[in-house]
């Protein structure tokens, strides 16, 4: 009965414990792996942004070389862009997926860590919201990178409303 | 013409194209999409109810549509099957659209041109073929496979997939039906422009354009600087006499630097402002060949002639741009200019305008008002498209709004288009004729509803705003 009673006693005080250690192992083992996924979508995201900004010029000026009969600027000029823009294309689905992972690996952590919310001060563990910040920066500079080009020019405007075009008075 | 427009605008339109819509003939994607996905909901209903009831159902609905469809007044706007209408969302073409008849005992024979997109190609199989004629002078004759119009081809007619009319009454002749009699021609009698009539709104019948296809093997582009535009001069702003032998044609540009934003341009190699990353740009190369283009960067400005920009594509991969990015949300992809765009309509609110204007020409009194409100984007545009044979088409539309601009250049067979300058008092194609001995005799209006005092500009006297002047190609290919 002693036994019994000791028995008790240690899950009572130590089961817990026991429970957030193993929590705690879990959640650390999902921060990895969305710093891995950040880790991957950084990549994505830099190589999107080589895509972008690399030139097209050598490849219009080997068109232009290269054309047999010669084609005119025109033409080497939209197989440049048109092969560029199956190159981006391609890194922005790359991109696209990378981020879909990385906010899976954020959610999985969070919801652990807030589950072991009580216990994290014990445990020591970072905490989400620390990182919030630099990720929602990542994410800005996603969404710059991912805007169509052709509107890179009204980012800063906003629509008008047909309720604005009022005739001579502006 | 304007009575016509004026009571169409007022008065059953919106009945006429309820009916239009109920019979399930799409005006827009959209609508399509949602008359389909009616339809099918109507279909499966139908299976599942009685006899009698689906009877009683269609007869209420026979009804219905003969009071819908009925016009409320003496106008009459019968619709052809939109043909074309699938070409504008990625689809086919429904069935084999008409082409153009040209008289073989006034002209040279011809030949089927095999430059074009694929539509183009694929709907030519039962037409006859000639032989191509014989050369007019020394030229390197190149395999007519070949799709780079750049090439110096011969002079030859270009098979154009002609326009099913989208309404047959009122019929405006050779709606749809691309000609070249009556144009300018090459040295040798060619042609070198097309031109057509075209009515291609779903919901505004009045609004009509009329496009010129400029056959670009032939003809070379040249921008000119407006007297008041960043870069101009007296000497930039008109024709120089030693080119007017070779004038065969003069449009408007784009907007004035002051209202084009971020847009930049080049003028004869020269940088006047930095072309913008992704601004729709139209570019003539260094070599002649046109292109209509978002911008990027990275092109080397050493291979550009001229080059304007403004604003978005307004068609890109050979569909109407309808919707852009703005701020963050997606928004209607119409271009306006704010208070500036107007439209010459029958309208008291003309007012102060009125005299000035219609002393200057268009619909007469009182001239054009400022558009405003749910239709502010119904004006006077203009608009440029680039086939995938490298053939320009500019387009001039009268009460039309960007996006049925955008959707007529689609149906000439561009792949890209750019909106050019606005108003009734900017937007002009200019068709110059000269005879053998280089002098002009004869010039002539693009739309029957361009002013006439846009015709007396460029040629002997400097104009403010910045024009595209086309020139005939001399024999090695380049401006003569």
């Amino acid at each position: 009965m002693g036994r019994v009673i000791l028995a008790a006693a240690v899950v009572v005080l130590f089961g817990p414990g026991i429970e957030t250690e193993a929590q705690d192992g879990t959640c650390d083992s999902l921060r990895e792996q969305w710093a891995a996924a950040l880790s991957s979508l950084q990549a994505g995201i830099e190589n999107l942004r080589r895509q972008k900004e690399d030139s097209v010029a050598p490849s219009i000026y080997r068109e232009l070389a290269s054309g047999s009969p010669p084609v005119s600027i025109a033409k080497a000029v939209q197989s440049a862009l048109l092969e560029r823009k199956r190159r981006v294309d391609a890194a922005e689905r790359e991109v696209r997926a990378l981020a879909d992972a990385e906010e899976r690996a954020f959610r999985s952590w969070s919801s652990c860590h807030a589950s072991s919310g009580l216990r994290k001060a014990v445990s020591g563990s970072v905490d989400p919201r620390v990182v919030a910040g630099q990720r929602q920066q990542l994410l800005v500079r996603l969404d710059d990178l991912l805007l169509d080009e052709a509107y890179l020019q009204y980012r800063g405007t906003r629509p008008r409303r047909p309720q604005e075009y009022s005739g001579y008075n502006p | 013409m304007s009575t016509w427009l004026s009571t169409v605008t007022e008065g059953h339109e919106k009945t006429f194209f309820e009916g239009y819509r109920t019979r399930g003939c799409c005006g827009i994607g959209t609508a399509c999409r949602e008359t389909a996905a009616r339809q099918n909901r109507f279909l499966e209903d139908r299976k599942a109810t009685r006899f009698g009831r689906t009877r009683a159902t269609c007869v209420a609905f026979l009804i219905l549509s003969f009071f819908l469809i009925r016009p409320a007044s003496a106008d009459i706007f019968a619709e052809s099957p939109p043909l074309w209408e699938p070409l504008l969302w990625g689809g086919a073409i429904a069935s084999e659209p008409s082409r153009t008849t040209v008289d073989l005992q006034a002209q040279p024979p011809q030949v089927q041109d095999d430059i074009g997109d694929p539509l183009e190609r694929a709907s030519r199989p039962s037409a006859p073929r000639f032989s191509p004629p014989p050369p007019r002078w020394t030229v390197p004759t190149l395999a007519v496979e070949h799709e780079d119009v750049f090439q110096r081809l011969p002079y030859r007619v270009l098979s154009l997939r002609n326009i099913p009319p989208l309404y047959t009454s009122p019929v405006i002749p050779g709606e749809g039906v691309w000609e070249w009699k009556d144009m300018p021609t090459g040295r040798d009698g060619w042609p070198i422009l097309y031109r057509t009539t075209y009515r291609p709104s779903a919901e505004y019948p009045n609004a009509t354009v009329h496009m010129l296809l400029l056959d670009m093997k032939h003809l070379t582009l040249e921008l000119y600087l407006g007297s008041t535009e960043p870069g101009g001069s007296e000497s930039t702003a008109k024709i120089e006499p030693d080119r007017k032998a070779d004038l065969v044609a003069i449009t408007n540009a784009l907007w004035k630097h002051r209202h084009s934003g971020n847009a930049g341009s080049i003028y004869r190699g020269k940088v006047i402002r930095e072309l913008a990353q992704g601004v729709a740009t139209l570019v003539a190369y260094k070599d002649g060949s046109v292109d209509i283009l978002e911008w990027n960067n990275t092109i080397p400005v050493s291979l550009v002639n001229h080059a304007k920009q403004l604003r978005h594509l307004i068609v890109k991969d050979g569909q109407v741009v309808g919707s852009v990015v703005q701020g963050g949300q997606t928004t209607d992809s119409e271009i306006g200019l704010g208070y500036l765009l107007v439209e010459e309509q029958p309208s008291d609110r003309g007012g102060q305008w009125g005299g000035y204007w219609g002393y200057w020409g268009g619909y007469g009194n009182p001239g054009p008002v400022h558009t405003s409100g749910a239709e502010w984007f119904l004006a006077t545009r203009s608009a440029f498209g680039i086939r995938p044979d490298g053939n320009l088409v500019f387009a001039v539309g009268h009460h039309i709004s960007t996006k049925d601009l955008a959707k007529a250049l689609v149906l000439a067979g561009c792949v890209r288009g750019i909106h050019g300058d606005a108003n009734p008092f900017n937007v002009l194609g200019n068709l110059y004729y000269v005879d053998q001995g280089g002098n002009l005799y004869k010039k002539a209006k693009l739309s029957p509803d361009q002013n006439n005092h846009t015709l007396t500009r460029y040629v002997g006297s400097s104009y403010a705003s910045d024009f595209f002047a086309f020139f005939l190609r001399n024999a090695r290919g380049g401006a003569s």
